[in-house]
């Protein structure tokens, strides 16, 4: 147990926190000194194996895979039905739908398939941000918002052929 | 899904019960510690405002491309600057009326005991109600007075020490609260980080905008009463604007008691009627500014207490701490409403069927 807390304390990096950053496509477009501000905001976490990182309910905010696996699940915990839609690994990141809304909603959960470090980043940090930072907290939310729409488009088509199928 | 085996759950459940122990028994020490030592409650109060007032305007100068630490120290040196300025002009002034306060305090004293003389005869001949205020009155006056003469040097000495340990707290707290409140944060439990982490942000909020709101609207009353009470030539007229500043803190009931003194003043000078509404009509503006214009724009959307629930949240501060918990009575009720709401809220959705 104590050697739990202490292994997780001095493990070696296994990534550069600002290399992981820069490789996400939410910050891809800032400079050095605004990841520094970014990273600065934001909260790393460790879960040991079948911890939830969050379950399905309100959320807050987005987290990206330092090391370690995630698996991301239907359902809850004591839903028999919870199944693995897909198990995310080191750079992936999920959750940043919460980032966009006030009341943000996770229709997923989320648990740790291994001994993890993800890097959380949440709406207060973003609000915090763009008071401080207003240039630097756009170039997120602009970044966000063509995640977001590119994946509102893939919904679309997708519905859409599901619609054509159905008729057919 | 991944299933665990018992002993991973318990392993699991210690970390986050071993967590929460620490980030609890932290706090509540700090809490302890404050709360027990009264000056340096008071001192630390007064920063914890202190850097609420400051941190928008740090923030504005980190938009304008200054790092967080150049915009803290330059906000600070001006802040410090400007209340030496200010003690430079203010102080001469009040100390003034403080000795002429203290020179004139044996006529007003003697002018008040002969008007809760004058209100008991009068209560006695009209009402027939027998009440002994005098031989009361007299012991606090005396006590008062004790306090007034001898005791004030050394009062306003410790209050100063007080006072200005306060910046270089609040200085202290606005460095380093970023990192504090992350190894703070570091410390809370997975399940419940994301919820912590809300809260924080929100009370943050709440409270930041109601003290910034709460202290504009009092400095603007003072001001307001120092400047209609030196127009009508009113004695003790910065003494008398500070302390409606001070009383207007509290609500509904502060105004009045702000008033109090310049009326008993009034009355014992023998103020003819037209006089003394004069001096009445100085608070009545003050309170219709404040209550027309100031708490409709900065207040009023801040507060969502029911005002009967205010009333009784001052009571029951003065109960406990006088007038400083009637002060803090209204945010610390705030950030209690919050916090309770947000908890019963996680409760709930656990218990629909999570953890």
């Amino acid at each position: 147990m104590i050697d739990f807390l202490w292994k997780n304390f001095f493990k070696k990096e296994e990534k550069n926190i600002e290399t992981v950053l820069k490789e996400n496509p939410l910050f891809e477009n800032l400079s050095d000194k605004e990841l520094k501000l970014v990273n600065n905001l934001m909260h790393q976490r460790s879960f040991v194996p079948g911890e939830f990182v969050f379950q399905e309910g309100k959320g807050l905010g987005m987290y990206i895979i330092l090391s370690g696996k995630i698996n991301i699940l239907h359902g809850n915990s004591n839903k028999t039905e919870s199944s693995v839609i897909s198990q995310l690994k080191e750079g992936d990141f999920f959750g940043e739908l919460c980032l966009a809304q006030e009341k943000g909603y996770h229709h997923v959960s989320a648990q740790a398939a291994e001994e993890s470090k993800l890097l959380g980043f949440f709406r207060p940090d973003l609000l915090t941000l763009i008071e401080k930072n207003p240039n630097t907290g756009i170039r997120i939310l602009m970044k966000l918002s063509e995640i977001l729409g590119e994946r509102l488009q893939k919904a679309g088509e997708k519905l859409s052929q599901f619609t054509k199928t159905m008729e057919n | 899904m991944l299933s665990l085996t018992t002993e991973q759950k318990i392993r699991l459940k210690r970390i986050n019960i071993i967590r929460l122990l620490v980030f609890l028994g932290i706090l509540s020490i700090l809490g302890g510690v404050l709360f027990l030592v009264h000056n340096l409650f008071i001192s630390f109060l007064l920063a914890f405002v202190i850097s609420y007032l400051a941190r928008p305007l740090i923030a504005s100068l980190e938009r304008a491309g200054l790092s967080y630490n150049t915009a803290l120290i330059l906000i600070f040196i001006s802040g410090m600057s400007l209340i030496g300025f200010l003690g430079i002009w203010g102080f001469p002034l009040i100390s003034q009326q403080i000795n002429h306060l203290q020179t004139e305090w044996p006529r007003y004293s003697e002018g008040l005991l002969n008007l809760i003389q004058t209100i008991e005869s009068k209560a006695k001949s009209w009402l027939g109600l027998n009440i002994q205020l005098q031989a009361k009155g007299k012991e606090q006056l005396l006590s008062f007075s004790q306090v007034l003469l001898k005791d004030l040097p050394s009062i306003l000495l410790q209050a100063i020490s007080v006072l200005l340990l306060a910046p270089f707290l609040a200085f202290f707290m606005l460095k380093d609260s970023h990192k504090i409140s992350k190894r703070f944060m570091y410390l809370v439990p997975n399940s419940v980080f994301e919820m912590v982490l809300d809260l924080q942000y929100k009370i943050n909020q709440q409270l930041g905008q109601f003290i910034r709101a709460r202290f504009l609207e009092a400095f603007i009353v003072g001001l307001f009463t120092f400047v209609g009470l030196s127009l009508i030539s009113f004695p003790f007229a910065s003494l008398l604007g500070g302390f409606a500043a001070l009383t207007n803190l509290i609500p509904y009931i502060g105004p009045i008691i702000g008033a109090i003194p310049a009326i008993i003043i009034a009355l014992v000078n023998h103020y003819e009627a037209w006089d003394l509404s004069l001096v009445v009509g100085v608070y009545l503006i003050a309170q219709f500014i404040d209550a027309g214009i100031l708490v409709p724009i900065l207040v009023a959307r801040i507060v969502n207490l029911h005002p009967v629930t205010v009333v009784l949240l001052i009571i029951l501060g003065g109960q406990f701490m006088g007038v400083l918990g009637m002060i803090i009575s209204i945010p610390v009720a705030n950030a209690l409403k919050v916090t309770s709401l947000a908890v019963y809220e996680h409760i709930t959705q656990l218990k629909n069927g999570t953890l």
